[in-house]
């Protein structure tokens, strides 16, 4: 200790804190691997300080305010957990009493003669609940020890930025002519630049800033991943008077560490968990669904009604109009009225009954044109193609919805298909296909328009209706099993909210604290 | 079929692999994969932007040259589309790229003031008018369900507006309608909203599964 | 169908698109009074959040909608923007909605007009940028990298509504008016990941949802369409475009409580008929 004698924290921290892990383990089981994720970063090291005295801010080591100093023990420096390289922790015990109005003070350096010469900088961490780290259950987990510990988010790129922050013009002009980004004659030219030269400066200044932009992610790693040296004090205002936390020879302390990226968000793991499993339960029924082909699949009125809407175009000799809903094709409700399209253009190929479609996005339109056409090959019809019948509109929702209601007004579509993502123009399009009289089928993942669709239109696949469909109208076994597999998951779901949300509500009535059991859903 | 099929397949299984598992990955090169695909996506996006504008001038052309009924229509394609273009490319007499002064109204911006804002507000106030004929038409008491339905859609409407704490004021509470059309929000909707996004959420990974195993291929065109 | 079915569902469709159109009509026309209304609890919680900060606070609008909703949600925007001057803070408005730009401008201006402010210094408009989640994403990274110039050419390096201001982390309110579901993406890919607060005012069609949102604390308040806006303006004690709104929405919102009140008494008269099933 630097200058006080009145360090009162125990030395049991860490035999706590392992019980508490173990206690964790026992109780959390998949949070826990979170809570006692082992850091990836540089273990901490105990330095002697050489010369502690000869940093500024380490000076009056006579003040005579009587601080609380936390453990040295329990001071670590660690590479933060679960991140992608930008960030060193230091954490230390809260001590038992604190001295109000106290601020702790991480020094950070890049090398350990630095503190000598005064040359780091420091981080201050105001005391409180936002600053324990189990106020960051993203980092550090649910371990109840982390309402013991204070921690540090150190960000050496943040200390030591790539581009210095709040640079004038000049600064940063010379900086780029001596790293021979500039010519001499350039660097003249742009500070002595006139009004006349305004245009070709803001073309060099835009130049050298995109050059900072491309060169600083490389830097910035760079910075981060050295080894920086830290030490911990607390200051009784904030101010430059500090008691550091000292090792046995008195010295403060100076661990080190650097800050590296790691390879999983331990904080997701529930996530990756129930994930994978959800895809294995599906992949088995796939599985399954071979060799026992007759799955029974519950009746969607609105894809048994696909058949009818386009033989009911076929006997009046109209169009089918497929329309696609405001989303690009990397929209999941995209992909699968994409193979509804399929299916409905190879059955209106079979009667030679037209089928017109219509794109909001062109690379829906592309891949649109790409289906139908598969289809009529395969209907054997590939001569009945006109890549003219589908149709890339406007990439505006009311232009789109617009250009289509007139071509349904005018055409008067026997059925209409309207399946994907919709928004606002949803109604538009559907109540003017209801008063042509049109059948209607629609199908969209889009929760605020599902009311305007149900209403107008005759079917309406809700949602995961809409993502079934394909392998409903395939009935194809290994599709049918994925739908086995789904209804599964959900079933697995509705079980566990039940379930949990009994034991929580008899938990809380009963005065019982079940956070762990919480925390196995909570998402970061 | 192998280019058509198998390579699609395959470029399908490795990046959605590589995609799911980047999300868990916090080190930078999951970061750049991300980047990457997305600038991939711009690429191709760019490329199927011409695709589209052909699909839509060659259309409207062959309207025009087969004089199809309500052909006429067709040449304000070409009109608004090369109108907006040239007014855009002209700039005040500036030419493109260049910034004309600030507070300067061009006629690019004449053409926003007057011809889209106008349309675009158009047809979204039509809304009220389709939203009025749908609800007259469809909200009936047929059933039990129906009926509670019915009753919450009133009094969400009626919640909504001032006049609501009239009648409020006259029954004790002039804030009534709309506390209750804030629990009917909070509760109600929102469980149905749940359940719907979680049904839609299991929908969505189950099809990413049947796409990525290569189960689902009728995206590609034709049979599965 | 049958035909006579269909000529009726035609002429019942244009009575109600008259009655529509008079209902929306005639209270602006004559102006009729609207009665005494309280803000609700949601406008309430985004005009606290913008009250309690402190004079000079960075803002980020995002303004997320074109002339479709302009009806609905300029009343909000505006409001916002003259809650901001009025408590010092500096707004900091964007857009990735390639046809709003003009609007936004058109509204900055007008407001900067009322207020006596001025661009680059009380405000930027940063402009559009195509991208979308991208642009937040790099706005968190750095501002000035992702927006070099403002809206009307003028560089972001050097201005003074961004002193201070860096990343979208260095801002101390995030709101967004938005029309569809971007609201979804600031969340995300801006608030989520850099803690900061956001605040939302959408149409009152997306409202419900953002209910999920506001339970889970990671929208802090929501303007719900026209009347959020008029709340709004109540909370400003002011009565502009959208407390003048509430007085046609009353009366639409009673018409269509008519008829629907009137179709499905007919419908029941009918069924004791056994004329309809």
């Amino acid at each position: 200790m630097a200058f006080t004698e009145t360090n009162t924290t125990t030395p049991r921290r860490r035999p706590v804190m392992r019980r508490a892990r173990a206690w964790g383990f026992a109780a959390a089981g998949v949070m826990l691997l979170i809570a006692g994720a082992p850091s990836r970063g540089q273990q901490a090291e105990s330095l002697p300080a050489s010369a502690p005295a000869a940093a500024p801010a380490s000076a009056p080591a006579s003040a005579p305010v009587p601080l609380e100093i936390p453990a040295p023990e329990s001071v670590k420096a660690y590479d933060c957990p679960s991140d992608d390289g930008s960030a060193i922790i230091v954490e230390w015990a809260k001590p038992k009493i604190e001295t109000p109005g106290a601020v702790y003070v991480v020094d950070v350096a890049a090398a350990k003669e630095d503190f000598a010469a005064g040359a780091f900088k420091t981080v201050q961490v105001k005391p409180g609940p936002e600053a324990l780290k189990s106020a960051n259950q993203k980092f550090f987990g649910v371990s109840p020890a982390n309402a013991g510990l204070y921690y540090a988010r150190i960000c050496p790129s943040s200390l030591y930025p790539p581009v210095p922050a709040g640079e004038s013009r000049t600064e940063s002009l010379t900086r780029h002519a001596k790293a021979g980004h500039l010519s001499a004659e350039e660097l003249q030219r742009a500070l002595a630049a006139s009004d006349a030269d305004a245009k070709w400066l803001a073309r060099l200044m835009a130049d050298l800033t995109e050059r900072d932009t491309t060169d600083a992610k490389a830097r910035t790693r760079r910075i981060n991943a050295a080894t920086y040296y830290l030490r911990l004090s607390v200051s009784p205002d904030g101010g430059r008077a500090r008691a550091y936390v000292s090792d046995k020879d008195g010295q403060p302390l100076v661990l080190s560490a650097a800050a590296l990226p790691n390879q999983f968000k331990w904080y997701k793991l529930n996530i990756a968990i129930f994930s994978v499993a959800f895809c294995a339960v599906v992949a088995a029924f796939i599985w399954i669904a071979r060799r026992n082909p007759n799955l029974y699949i519950r009746r969607i009125a609105g894809l048994d009604a696909v058949d009818e809407g386009i033989g009911r175009a076929t006997e009046m000799g109209r169009p089918v109009y497929f329309v696609h809903g405001i989303a690009g094709v990397e929209s999941m409700a995209t992909m699968a009225s994409l193979t509804i399209l399929g299916r409905v253009a190879r059955k209106a190929a079979e009667y030679d009954t037209r089928v017109r479609v219509m794109n909001w996005d062109p690379m829906v339109t592309a891949v649109s044109q790409e289906v139908v056409q598969q289809a009529y090959t395969e209907a054997g019809r590939p001569d009945a193609y006109n890549p003219d019948d589908v149709l890339f509109i406007s990439t505006d929702n009311f232009a789109y919805a617009t250009a289509v209601s007139g071509l349904v007004v005018r055409e008067r579509p026997a059925a209409i298909f309207m399946l994907g993502t919709f928004f606002a123009e949803s109604l538009f399009l559907a109540e003017t296909g209801a008063s042509t009289g049109a059948i209607q089928i629609s199908g969209t993942d889009s929760y605020s328009q599902l009311p305007f669709l149900i209403t107008t239109c005759d079917y309406t696949l809700i949602g995961e209706e809409l993502f079934a469909a394909s392998a409903y109208l395939s009935r194809e076994p290994k599709m049918l099993g994925s739908l086995r597999g789904q209804d599964v998951g959900k079933a697995f779901l509705m079980v566990t909210i039940v379930v949990i949300t009994a034991v929580l509500s008899v938990a809380a009535a009963r005065g019982v604290s079940l956070d762990w059991l919480t925390n196995l859903f909570k998402t970061f | 079929m192998w280019y058509k099929r198998t390579i699609p397949l395959i470029l399908v299984f490795a990046i959605g692999v590589a995609a799911f598992v980047q999300e868990f990955v916090p080190a930078p090169w999951a970061g750049r994969f991300r980047e990457n695909i997305t600038l991939w996506f711009q690429i191709i996006g760019s490329f199927a932007l011409f695709i589209g504008l052909y699909s839509l001038l060659h259309m409207h052309w062959t309207r025009i040259r087969r004089q199809t009924p309500g052909w006429a229509y067709s040449i304000f394609v070409f009109l608004a589309a090369g109108g907006m273009i040239a007014v855009g490319l002209y700039n005040e007499g500036k030419g493109p790229i260049i910034d004309v002064a600030q507070g300067t109204r061009t006629w690019l911006d004449r053409g926003y003031d007057y011809l889209i804002k106008p349309c675009t507000a158009t047809i979204y106030s039509s809304m009220a008018f389709f939203m009025a004929s749908a609800a007259f038409r469809t909200f009936r008491a047929r059933n039990t369900a129906a009926v509670l339905m019915l009753v919450a859609a009133l009094v969400v409407m009626f919640g909504r507006v001032p006049v609501s704490e009239v009648l409020g004021g006259w029954l004790g509470d002039p804030e009534m309608f709309s506390r209750i059309t804030d629990v009917l929000m909070k509760y109600p909707n929102l469980a149905a909203k749940r359940a719907i996004m979680m049904g839609i959420s299991l929908g969505a990974i189950a099809q990413s599964l049947r796409i990525l195993l290569g189960v689902e291929r009728s995206y590609m065109g034709g049979g599965d | 169908m049958p035909a006579n079915d269909t000529q009726g569902l035609i002429r019942t469709r244009r009575i109600i698109y008259l009655l529509v159109a008079a209902a929306i009509i005639v209270p602006y026309v004559i102006q009729m009074p609207i009665p005494s209304f309280h803000a609700q609890e949601e406008a309430h919680k985004v005009y606290d959040r913008v009250e309690s900060l402190p004079a000079g606070s960075r803002v980020l609008i995002a303004m997320e909608f074109d002339p479709n909703c302009e009806a609905e949600l300029r009343p909000m925007a505006e409001g916002i923007l003259r809650h901001c001057f009025a408590r010092k803070l500096v707004p900091i408005l964007v857009t990735t909605n390639y046809i709003a730009p003009a609007l936004i401008s058109d509204i900055c201006q007008k407001i900067a007009k009322e207020t006596g402010t001025v661009s680059g210094k009380d405000w930027v408009f940063l402009g559009y940028r195509p991208g979308m989640a991208n642009v937040v994403i790099t706005m968190g990274e750095s501002i000035q990298r992702t927006f070099e110039t403002d809206n009307f050419s003028q560089t972001t390096r050097d201005m003074p509504a961004l002193a201070g201001v860096n990343s979208l982390k260095d801002v101390s309110l995030i709101t967004v008016i938005s029309l569809g579901d971007t609201v979804n993406m600031w969340i995300q890919y801006g608030s989520d990941r850099l803690k900061v607060p956001l605040v939302a005012g959408v149409t009152a069609v997306m409202a419900p949802d953002l209910y999920p949102y506001l339970n889970t604390g990671q929208v802090k308040g929501i303007l719900a369409g026209l009347r959020g806006a008029a709340d709004y303006e109540l909370l400003l004690h002011r009565s502009d475009d959208a407390a003048k709104g509430m007085q046609v929405q009353s009366v639409a919102h009673g018409l269509l409580i008519a008829l629907i009140i009137g179709a499905n008494v007919r419908f029941l008269f009918r069924r004791a008929q056994g004329k309809e099933a």
